[in-house]
């Protein structure tokens, strides 16, 4: 287990290191 | 009547509307073959030959011309919900729960085209798997290698089709479980795009990732059944209504005009020569020159992967808190390593998402379809742990599905067509835009007809 959560921590930080815009992903829109 | 044995579905539906083949005798030949095959394939983990024979007499005695899949035996993935069966999903604890009390949707639109359910496939504990191994049904094994994977997690699927069981099967693909069975057995498949077809009644993985789709031995077949599968489910929120819009109409309009370019970069680190040879074959094949980069694959994959344990630890989280011994020891430790993931690397992997999502279709203003190797190599041997890939060892069940998460990270229509190396045949991914599995289909029956892309038959 322990071994599984280093490998997605350190994928995750390969996300969350790349430079997104603030609020990228906006809450759901009613559009019709 | 005529051998068909390995005969396509719509030969098949061809022979019974015709009369020179009753469903019945389809139906028992195909039983007969599971009989047969499946000790050596344990790709079965419920054989339904009762309601199979019953489903067979109401097909004989009804208008076969109106039926596309009149007579043709298939089976689905033990994720989907067969009336009268618990829906195991490869586990050990589901095997508690009550039988289904409906089919799936997919199954009743399949019998209502004629189709006959033979049963229920083997698969990786939860799909949470890439090798087609279950601690608690045994591995479905590869026909083209009884020592070697089928793939996951669909992989009793794979090797049902792939061993000529029955002509066709459904499965689910959550990060690569259609595409990755499909290249180590040598079949074709179809990913659908995200909230094409209804999930509704069947075990979920990954609600933001779960695809279902059909495995089969040539387009037509994979074309047949997905149309009719097609159509909005208020059941499934993720369906969306547009109505069906059927791919068998342009399946011969041949590629003239569709621009098609390869992946390039990230899908071509690591693979193997088996996965560029066929990747290349393919390409060549369709005078697909220009080479494409699909922009932070690496990332995507990597994003799929948090979504992925997350999602799925928390869809899991009071199994694993009650039942933690009764799960696979190597999806439990992955589950419970989701559950400890701070939500904030979770959120950044859901923004990131829509990021991808925006730049990866905007690469089809200028091409209609992308080809991108389905696995990095050939079905591994069973109870293999690691292989090398770009000269790093890795662990084989994370990993066969490199190349297939960052296209279902964005839901994006996949045709996974074979190529038939020797000794195993490996797959490529033919990647579409949103909604345009009509062109993936296309192109996969384009290479089929050259001869490029076959099923090859094995000798079992």
């Amino acid at each position: 287990m322990k071994a599984n959560l280093e490998v997605t921590l350190k994928l995750a930080a390969t996300v969350a290191e790349f430079d997104l815009p603030d609020a990228a992903e906006p809450a759901p829109i009613y559009k019709v | 009547m005529a051998d068909l044995s390995w005969a396509s579905s719509s030969d098949i539906a061809k022979a019974v509307a015709s009369g020179s083949a009753s469903a019945v005798s389809v139906t028992e030949a195909a039983l007969a073959r599971i009989a047969t095959l499946n000790p050596a394939l344990n790709a079965f983990t419920a054989v339904t030959a009762e309601r199979a024979r019953a489903q067979a007499k109401k097909v004989d005695a009804s208008d076969k011309s109106k039926l596309p899949l009149a007579g043709v035996p298939f089976a689905v993935k033990n994720l989907f919900d067969v009336k009268g069966i618990a829906t195991v999903a490869g586990s050990k604890i589901n095997r508690a729960h009550p039988p289904a009390q409906n089919d799936s949707p997919l199954i009743a639109r399949l019998e209502a085209a004629g189709a006959v359910l033979v049963g229920a496939l083997n698969m990786g504990e939860y799909a949470y798997d890439f090798t087609g191994e279950n601690v608690h049904d045994g591995p479905s094994r590869n026909p083209h290698d009884i020592t070697r994977m089928s793939g996951g997690s669909s992989g009793g699927s794979g090797s049902a089709v792939g061993g000529g069981m029955v002509p066709l099967a459904l499965g689910s693909d959550t990060n690569g479980s259609i595409r990755v069975p499909s290249s180590l057995c040598g079949i074709f498949g179809l990913k659908p795009t995200y909230g094409r077809l209804s999930r509704a009644h069947s075990f979920p993985f990954v609600a933001s990732l779960d695809h279902l789709g059909p495995f089969a031995r040539s387009t037509r077949d994979l074309a047949l059944s997905y149309d009719v599968m097609q159509g909005f489910d208020a059941d499934d929120a993720a369906t969306v209504d547009r109505g069906i819009e059927p791919s068998l109409p342009s399946l011969e309009q041949g590629i003239s005009g569709l621009r098609i370019a390869v992946a390039g970069g990230y899908f071509r680190k690591g693979a193997s020569p088996e996965a560029l040879s066929a990747l290349d074959t393919v390409a060549k094949a369709l005078g697909a020159g220009r080479d494409i980069e699909i922009p932070e694959a690496a990332r995507a994959r990597a994003a799929a992967y948090v979504i992925t344990c997350t999602e799925g630890a928390a869809l899991h989280l009071e199994r694993l808190r009650k039942q933690a011994n009764d799960f696979d020891p190597a999806v439990r430790d992955r589950l419970l390593a989701g559950a400890m993931v701070p939500s904030t690397l979770v959120v950044k992997a859901q923004i990131f998402r829509r990021w991808y999502r925006d730049r990866v279709v905007a690469l089809f203003e200028d091409c209609d379809a992308i080809l991108a190797p389905s696995t990095p190599v050939t079905a591994p041997k069973l109870g293999q742990q690691t292989f090398t890939l770009d000269g790093v060892e890795l662990p084989v069940r994370p990993n066969m599905g490199i190349y297939t998460q960052p296209i279902s990270f964005i839901g994006l229509p996949v045709a996974a067509v074979p190529v038939p190396l020797k000794p195993l045949p490996i797959g490529v991914q033919i990647i579409a835009a949103p909604w345009r599995e009509d062109i993936a289909l296309r192109i996969a029956y384009a290479l089929e007809r050259m001869g490029v892309c076959v099923a090859p038959q094995p000798k079992i």
